[in-house]
């Protein structure tokens, strides 16, 4: 009995401790379309970035969490088996846990040249263009200004990027809730997400030299992914077509994506995922749609 | 006694010997035998509806805790249309009707299936002897499609599961001479995609995974495609 109990310490304080770990989630969100009655208009848009905050450089990474687990067998008696169950439980979940957030540090070791190169980029040269639609206070619940957080991405050989604007606007104080759940005390909430073109050798290494303008590169992808944001609030985006497997170029690969198409031009395609996140890809990127120029 | 337990020794060798038989490795389509002359019939096996496919929980009610545990995700996958694996079908017909003279689209009961017998070939010749639907259908050669599953795949260590739900399309696609009912082409499809971000949004219909079901979709379309190239 002694050994059985020493033996679900352990367990537990294995599990505990590997759950220490916890990877990042900030790039995931629930979506929330605003009330009909509150949409923005575009002449009205505003939105708060902490300028003082540092840009969010990451390497895209693997999302599998799968584990090799060896086969365990439970003994004792129904309760002890039980517990064992339930110990064995936490142990994988941290496993998980613990595998997603060693791909996300690979991911970001392997871009540490880009992220060097980058230094230079904040919020500030961000939104340099920007001054209009950008607010200088923390705004308050309910005063429909956009908080956004930008989260750039780069893949692994350092010639793309990609954006995920992550956008919300709380509740006015009086019409909040109690529950602990965020979302319910949110009016709205998304994700922008835009991919960049793959940059040409020569321009990756100019970019990487300094000697071109890197900046430029990040405030491009911030641009369309705020002037999307707008369209969104505003209620351009609610009709959404009828979904389709898009086919997506990644390097010498295709990407598969099940989504709507609710814009296109002559330079990019504008989707609108099964979250209802709305995702910018170059044109060029999207194979199997008819190109519009 | 002893001619007793030499027999099972025997039995229990052959049985374990059994087990360990080679599988039949992909047969690249032999394009050569195809032309003008020859007539193509596409058998397509029932492709049920999609769901959640359980693995590695090993015991009855393992497995009954993870199907219970799995419910809500099978119940949305099983809601989904198949129309597009379905049409994968159709790159089959477009794929032989481009090397062969003439090519359909049969249909074989499941009772004409079971009466076809087992072939005793080697590898590289198809298990049952199809050579018999040569006459029957008015053809010369045979491809099957066979999505034996797809919807989400979840591996499991007894109760507790080791990966979040993929996306998931398992299936087998041949093509047999009838002449000598040798494989001319032979593909195991076995496509697990993993799902971005979160996977557990019961309330907004698992997009993820089912955008990863999608994915794995469209992975086995490209791979029967490329059977032509």
């Amino acid at each position: 009995m002694i050994r059985i109990k020493k033996l679900l310490v352990s367990l537990v304080t294995i599990a505990a401790l590997a759950g220490c770990k916890s990877p990042k989630r900030d790039d995931y969100v629930v979506a929330k379309s605003l009330n009909k009655d509150d949409v923005i208009e575009q002449s009205e848009f505003k939105f708060y970035l902490d300028l003082n905050a540092p840009v969010e450089i990451r390497g895209e990474y693997s999302h599998d969490r799968s584990i090799d687990s060896a086969q365990v067998m439970y003994y004792g008696t129904p309760g002890a088996a039980l517990v064992q169950v339930f110990s064995h439980a936490a142990i994988n979940s941290s496993l998980k846990e613990q595998r997603l957030k060693e791909q996300q540090e690979e991911a970001n070791r392997y871009i540490g040249p880009l992220i060097e190169a980058s230094k230079q980029v904040t919020h500030v040269t961000l939104t340099e263009d920007m001054s209009d639609y950008v607010v200088k206070q923390l705004p308050v619940a309910g005063d429909k200004t956009v908080n956004v957080k930008p989260i750039f991405f780069s893949n692994q050989d350092m010639n793309k990027l990609s954006l995920k604007l992550i956008a919300w606007i709380e509740k006015p104080k009086s019409s909040k809730t109690k529950s602990r759940k965020k979302l319910s005390n949110l009016m709205y909430q998304n994700i922008i997400e835009v991919h960049g073109s793959t940059w040409s050798e020569e321009t990756a290494t100019a970019l990487m030299d300094g000697q071109a303008d890197i900046a430029d590169h990040y405030e491009a992808l911030f641009v369309r992914a705020v002037e999307s944001l707008k369209k969104d609030l505003s209620g351009t985006y609610s009709q959404t077509p009828q979904q389709q497997t898009l086919h997506i170029k990644k390097k010498n690969t295709k990407q598969f994506l099940r989504a709507s198409v609710i814009e296109q031009s002559c330079e990019y395609v504008v989707i609108k995922n099964l979250r209802n996140w709305i995702l910018h890809y170059p044109a060029s990127y999207v194979t199997n749609i008819q190109n519009q120029c | 006694m002893k001619a007793i337990k030499l027999i099972f020794a025997a039995a229990l060798t052959v049985f374990l010997a059994a087990c360990g038989s080679t599988p039949q490795p992909p047969v690249q389509l032999q394009k050569q035998l195809l032309n003008a002359e020859k007539r193509v019939g596409i058998y397509v096996d029932v492709i049920e509806e999609p769901t959640t496919n359980i693995y590695g929980a090993g015991c009855l009610l393992c497995y009954g805790v993870a199907v219970a545990a799995n419910s809500s995700l099978s119940k949305h996958l099983e809601s989904l249309p198949t129309s597009d694996i379905e049409s994968s079908k159709q790159i089959l017909l477009e794929g032989y009707k481009a090397k062969a003279g003439s090519v359909e689209f049969i249909e074989l009961t499941e009772q004409e299936f079971k009466k076809l017998k087992k072939f005793k070939g080697e590898l590289g010749y198809a298990k049952k002897d199809f050579r018999s639907l040569k006459e029957s259908k008015n053809i010369d050669v045979l491809v099957v499609l066979d999505i034996a599953t797809h919807g989400a795949y979840r591996g499991y260590t007894n109760y507790v599961p080791n990966t979040d739900p993929q996306g998931y399309v398992r299936g087998l696609v041949y093509s047999v001479d009838l002449e000598t009912n040798q494989y001319l082409q032979y593909l195991e499809l076995d496509k697990k995609v993993v799902v971005e971000g979160e996977w557990d949004e019961p309330k907004q219909k698992f997009p993820g995974v089912t955008n990863a079901y999608y994915q794995a979709v469209e992975q086995v379309k490209e791979t029967i495609n490329k059977i032509f190239l």
